[in-house]
């Protein structure tokens, strides 16, 4: 009797199972995903999937439909699309700046957030421009565009030109009270570029860019110091070349440690940055007893980077955002004061008083003297 | 020798059986609804609960000291006679059954929502209760073994929670107790539902084999759940924002969800679909706890016929009712309840009981 | 119903013994007629009780100063010549013409019986009987001789390292081979017959101060339980004896190699020698003793212990490789990184089977080229592999009905499956794959899970006369995870496992490296 009831049992699930399979072959990934306004301020969405066939010449698809929303969108796709739409596995999505320049384009992220089965790692990347301008480009000496953006967009961030924001990272910035999102920006003139970073403000509005240089100020002000950081600066004392640059100087560094204090003095927050970096020389262009005259060209190097970073931070505190976290540490250190003012942070950010200082140690000159 | 002594538990079984009758479903929304309530303090309600946690095992464990032999049944049947004894069995058992349905609903649903989208609820509960039943339907020495087993081959899997903890930011903790202690104690009633699992001391205890150890046994379980507990709220409160956590069902898939490797991508699926293991052991202990019970009350020695019944119950509820994850919800609210009753107030009264009734026995014969 | 029942009864029903039980006393009293003092009369009976025998060779002869008149009676073929025409013979015919009484035959086995069954059993067996004019009694020398193979490497379990003699078809010398490595008195044999028309003989040895009592005495009793005809082979007894019917895996060991049986011996387990055949029994088995081999002990441990590692890496790749594959390409496409992703979804494009059929193909494919190559000689097999393996997978795959990867995964599932040391375990896994294959095709990554947790289920209930079968995992045991993953140092490895249930735990003369140090 049990194993009769056994072998129906069984039957039962060979019978109803399988209702979830979805082979390999009949599912259309979308790898990337853009997002554009036209001219009439009508969403419009773009998708770009992998084709298998081998006698497809072309090995993406790409499909560019006005839609409601993303999820919408989805349905457009199939219409077209030679097997059904999944987005498990979404590389990149592209939002365009015109998208990003309106408050609260991130509601359209909502159904990657929701569907369990949608992945939170892909990158979302700015771009100047259009974003089906980008996903509809197919470079010939590349290899498919998913692919090519995703390296890029993570080769440029290990040297810090860009930074790299996942939609599980613009997520927490959003939540987070006490910082601000930025995202990668892109920009496709012949061929793609990545041009740095966009700062957004707290509700995901687009307020300014930031050029690779100063990404990677910002990246250490964040205390984000993995990757390498490399500068070209110019000495000020030196005699200036008629052609070749004879002032410029290059140098990346070996290890920074960064370390942020707070406080609140006279109703208003007090930041105290301090940065320090252990520098190698990798360039110089002039001549310089580096054994002798270390400290002045530690000195030289600690003066330009605190100017920069002190024109970056005056740049935030003018657009009233928060990227590099300050809110974190005010929240942590003093709660009492940050608990008021926690809904308009930006604006309180912008009174407060922040100071960086920098000290330079050179470690290494390499191998020449 | 007692009757039980066939089947009997090693002390490494019984701290393991404790530990995993804990740790079930209720640990992946475990920090959100913290965080509702204490906001990052979450992590010093674990605590707070634990302690209370171990008090309340400890009354148990003094009542079940004077009858090292006796079942929740042969307790009860001994102290209130044995027809009022197995009435007052009845709502336990149903609560042990109840329990290990909720803990199979509530894994039928994440595994519906991440894997098996369209596949029928009554089947996916149907898949778990084939190698359930083959584990329940033996002895409780054989389902000691299946948890000993899980537990030593799933212990590497918090491990993986630190892999996106360098993302994080220890100074979302901070400052500790920033509303004061009142979210903290209030929080406290969410860990119910985290933390039961213990009272199934009612009826593994008899079995145990080294009774001397019983109160150190079920500290160090406790203690293992809460290292558990701990361990994932704080991975949990400092990966994600303090604001953040609370818009999220289960932080914990979630976190896992970043998990990247060069060979594997989305490890949250392949953590979810292993951690059924996991969960596994938790509606296995109970179910086992109730079928057990109710074979007492029959007198029958073999419970697999009623084993067989209770999936087959199982199944045929989850079919007619066809949950949904507001229902489990609330069901899970009602279970936080009774068990509440079961873990902290039915050993105080049982414990005053005794007392009284040995009392009244001593008096009579002396 | 009547059929489900008759095919499900766990063990013999009361009825089958009690009936067979009568059956044997009838026999007893019908066979149990005592010789006659007549030779004639016992002559015309043996011929009347081997009516179509050719081999039957009656002698009759005069010996001794009486001229007693003496018939000697043996099978042709199953006695050994040389020792009866030197031994028996000889001093009978012609040693003994001066002597007054009977003459001594120079046999070292000889014994005297007096019934018909006693005769007939002897003669069947291979022994030679004299019968004397005027006795009641009859000799019975063991004269025996058959057709036998000499000792040779054991084929299926071969060894680098290990003893290169194997088990042979003469149960004597299996027992002599294993008494070889132990010469110990406590080594103890009890002797069975079973089978009433093949009456072979069984021997239980164990060690008798490490062996637990009680597993004895279960195994004794699930021996004389049995009532067949013959048995065979080995495995046929471990079928009648084993703990539970419809398991997949082994559940005994049953090896060839006599050293490793030793090995077994002294860590308090049974072995059962069945004679007849060249394997015998090793009881009770646990999960993890299919993985060991002898060669663990004889290499280096940290080298031994690699080799075990992969031996449980190669179980996990043949029993789920291939479900793993089904699973990711029907359901959880997620998992897999983008990049494997494309060069398998490129792959798979030609095909025009969903996965599981494509697997089920190519795993059908491999164990039917397995099969073929059992069953053919040595040269063509090797012939058959490398036709099957490179010609059929290469040109399936360009013939675009199998993709690359799936190749690639049914071959490395074959590689998988020949590493592990015990041919039973790894026809378990074989099996065991196609339910994986299918369930996951069902219910994807879930549906593996599902199907891993019921074979743990399976584990962990399934015993071997009466001890656990999962352990040391399950029930967990430290002490013996140093010989279970890897292979601890022996001398730290001076407990006997606990899943013998030895009643001597601590091996002899082993003591702690600290105390051999100081």
């Amino acid at each position: 009797m049990k194993k009769l009831l056994f072998a129906l049992l069984s039957l039962t699930l060979f019978t109803t199972g399988c209702m979830d399979k979805m082979n390999i072959e009949d599912v259309s990934l979308s790898l990337l995903i853009g997002i554009d306004l036209d001219e009439n301020n009508n969403l419009i969405f773009s998708t770009s999937s992998p084709v298998f066939s081998q006698e497809a010449k072309i090995k993406e698809e790409v499909y560019i439909s006005p839609a409601i929303t993303m999820r919408e969108s989805r349905e457009e796709d199939d219409k077209t699309f030679m097997a059904l739409t999944v987005g498990g596995k979404v590389q990149a999505i592209l939002v365009g700046k015109r998208v990003m320049q309106h408050k609260g384009w991130l509601k359209l992220l909502e159904p990657l957030l929701r569907d369990p089965k949608n992945s939170i790692t892909g990158r979302i990347v700015m771009v100047d421009g259009n974003a089906y301008d980008v996903i509809s480009y197919l470079p010939k000496d590349k290899p498919r565009l998913p692919l090519y953006l995703t390296k890029l967009i993570d080769t440029a961030h290990l040297r810090n030109i860009c930074t790299k924001t996942t939609l599980q990272d613009l997520r927490r910035a959003t939540y987070e009270s006490g910082i601000t999102a930025n995202v990668t920006e892109i920009k496709k003139e012949k061929r793609l570029f990545v041009t740095g970073t966009a700062l957004l403000g707290e509700e995901g509005e687009y307020k300014f860019s930031l050029a690779p240089t100063e990404n990677k100020l910002l990246r250490i002000l964040q205390h984000d110091t993995k990757g390498e950081f490399s500068f070209t600066f110019k000495n000020p004392n030196q005699p200036v070349g008629e052609i070749f640059p004879a002032t410029a100087y290059s140098f990346s560094t070996s290890g920074i440690s960064v370390k942020t204090k707070t406080d609140y003095v006279s109703d208003k927050f007090k930041f105290d940055i301090n940065v320090q970096m252990r520098v190698v020389l990798t360039e110089r262009l002039f001549k310089l007893d580096i054994r002798k005259e270390a400290k002045k060209l530690e000195q030289e190097i600690e003066q330009e980077m605190t100017k920069r970073m002190k024109k970056l931070i005056h740049k935030i505190q003018t657009a009233k955002i928060d990227p590099i976290g300050l809110g974190i540490y005010a929240r942590a250190y003093e709660y009492e004061h940050w608990k008021p003012v926690k809904e308009r942070w930006g604006e309180t950010l912008a009174k407060a008083d922040v100071k960086v200082s920098v000290k330079v140690i050179i470690a290494g000159m390499g191998i020449s003297k | 020798m007692s009757k039980y002594a066939m089947n009997g538990i090693t002390l490494m079984q019984y701290i393991i059986l404790i530990h995993a009758s804990q740790v079930g479903t209720g640990i992946f929304s475990l920090p959100r609804q913290l965080a509702e309530t204490s906001g990052t303090d979450g992590w010093m309600t674990v605590l707070l609960a634990w302690i209370i946690n171990c008090l309340a095992g400890w009354i148990m464990l003094l009542t079940l000291r004077k009858y090292p032999d006796f079942t929740l049944l042969d307790l009860l049947s001994h102290l209130f006679g044995k027809w009022l004894g197995k009435l007052l069995a009845l709502p336990l058992i149903i609560y042990f059954a109840s329990f290990g349905l909720v803990i199979m609903v509530n894994s039928m649903l994440y595994i519906k929502s991440w894997f098996l989208t369209k596949t029928p609820a009554y089947l996916v509960v149907l898949l778990f209760a084939i190698p359930s039943y083959l584990v329940v339907r033996n002895g409780l020495r054989v389902q000691a073994r299946y948890i000993e087993l899980v537990f030593y081959m799933t212990m590497w899997m918090p491990l993986f929670m630190l892999i996106p903890v360098g993302e994080g930011n220890t100074l979302f903790l901070l400052p500790f107790l920033k509303e004061g202690w009142l979210p903290v104690l209030q929080g406290l009633q969410k860990t119910v539902f985290a933390y039961a699992g213990f009272e199934i001391l009612f009826i593994i205890y008899p079995f145990l084999q080294k009774k001397k150890y019983a109160i150190h046994g079920f500290l160090i379980g406790n203690t293992l759940t809460l290292l558990y507990y701990l361990f994932i709220t704080i991975v949990c409160f400092i990966f994600y924002t303090p604001d953040g956590i609370t818009t999220l069902n289960q932080p914990v898939l979630s976190l896992l969800k970043n998990i990247e490797f060069r060979f594997l991508e989305r490890f949250d699926m392949i953590f979810l679909a292993i951690y059924l293991l996991v969960v596994s052991k938790a509606w296995i202990i109970y179910i086992s706890c109730a079928v057990f019970s109710t074979a007492q009350i029959f007198k029958k020695q073999d419970h697999s016929i009623f084993s067989g019944i209770y999936f087959l119950f199982a199944v045929a509820s989850v079919y007619v009712m066809n949950p949904t994850w507001n229902q489990s919800e609330e069901w899970t609210k009602l279970l936080s309840k009774a068990a509440f009753g079961v873990m902290y107030m039915f050993p105080v009264v049982l414990y005053i009981y005794v007392r009284g009734f040995e009392m009244l026995r001593r008096g009579k014969t002396g | 119903m009547y059929f489900f029942s008759r095919f499900y009864k766990k063990y013999p029903s009361q009825k089958r013994i009690k009936m067979g039980k009568m059956n044997q006393i009838h026999e007893e009293t019908a066979e149990d007629r005592l010789i006659s003092i007549e030779l004639f009369q016992n002559i015309k009976e043996i011929k009347q009780k081997f009516p179509a025998s050719p081999d039957l060779v009656i002698h009759q002869f005069t010996t001794g100063l009486k001229q007693t008149r003496v018939a000697l009676v043996y099978l042709d073929g199953l006695t050994d010549k040389n020792s009866l025409n030197n031994n028996i013979l000889r001093p009978m015919m012609y040693d003994s013409r001066e002597v007054n009484e009977t003459p001594l035959p120079t046999i070292s086995s000889c014994r005297t019986v007096s019934s018909w069954r006693d005769v007939e059993n002897a003669i069947l067996q291979g022994e030679s009987v004299l019968f004397f004019e005027g006795q009641v009694e009859v000799r019975v020398f063991d004269t025996t001789g058959w057709p036998q193979r000499s000792i040779e490497d054991p084929q299926l379990e071969s060894s680098l390292k290990g003893a290169h003699q194997g088990f042979v078809e003469t149960g004597v010398q299996n027992i002599a081979l294993l008494r070889r490595y132990i010469p110990n008195l406590e080594l103890r044999i009890k002797e069975h017959i079973v089978g009433r028309r093949g009456k072979t003989n069984v021997w239980i040895m164990y060690l008798e101060d490490i062996a637990h009592p009680e597993v004895l005495k279960e195994l004794e009793k699930r021996i004389e339980q049995i009532d067949i005809d013959a048995v065979i082979n080995t495995g046929e007894l471990a079928e009648y004896i084993e703990d539970n019917r419809y398991s997949p895996f082994p559940q005994f060991i049953l090896t060839e190699r006599p050293d490793s049986a030793v090995s077994q011996l002294l860590q308090g387990r049974f072995v059962v020698v069945v004679d007849r055949s060249p394997s015998v029994i090793i009881a009770p088995a646990t999960f993890i003793s299919f993985f060991q081999s002898v060669d663990d002990y004889s290499m280096r441990w940290l080298i031994a212990s690699f080799i075990r590692l992969l031996r449980f890496l190669a179980f996990m790749i043949a029993l789920l490789l291939p479900a793993v594959y089904i699973a990711f390409l029907s359901f959880n496409y997620e998992v897999v990184p983008l990049q494997l992703f494309l060069s398998i979804a490129e792959s798979r494009a030609r095909v025009p089977f969903p996965p599981l059929l494509e697997a089920m193909m190519m795993e059908i494919m491999l164990e039917m080229m397995r099969e073929a190559g059992i069953r053919l000689p040595a040269p063509v097999g090797q012939t058959i592999g490398i036709v099957g393996g490179i010609v059929v997978g290469q040109a399936a795959v360009q013939a675009g009905i199998v993709s690359n990867i799936m190749v690639i995964v049914v071959a490395s599932t074959a590689i998988a499956s020949f590493i592990l040391p015990s041919y039973d375990m790894g026809t378990a896994v074989r099996l065991l794959r196609f339910p994986m294959m299918l369930i996951a095709s069902l219910f994807g990554i879930i549906g593996i899970v599902i199907g891993f947790m019921t074979l743990l289920a399976h584990l962990v209930a399934l015993e071997s006369l009466g001890t656990p079968y999962g352990s040391p995992l399950a029930p967990f045991r430290w002490q013996d995870m140093r010989d279970t993953f890897v292979r601890f140092p022996l001398w730290s490895m001076f407990r006997r496992p606990e899943s013998t249930r030895a009643i001597q735990e601590i091996r002899m003369g082993r003591k702690r490296s600290k105390e051999k140090d100081s």
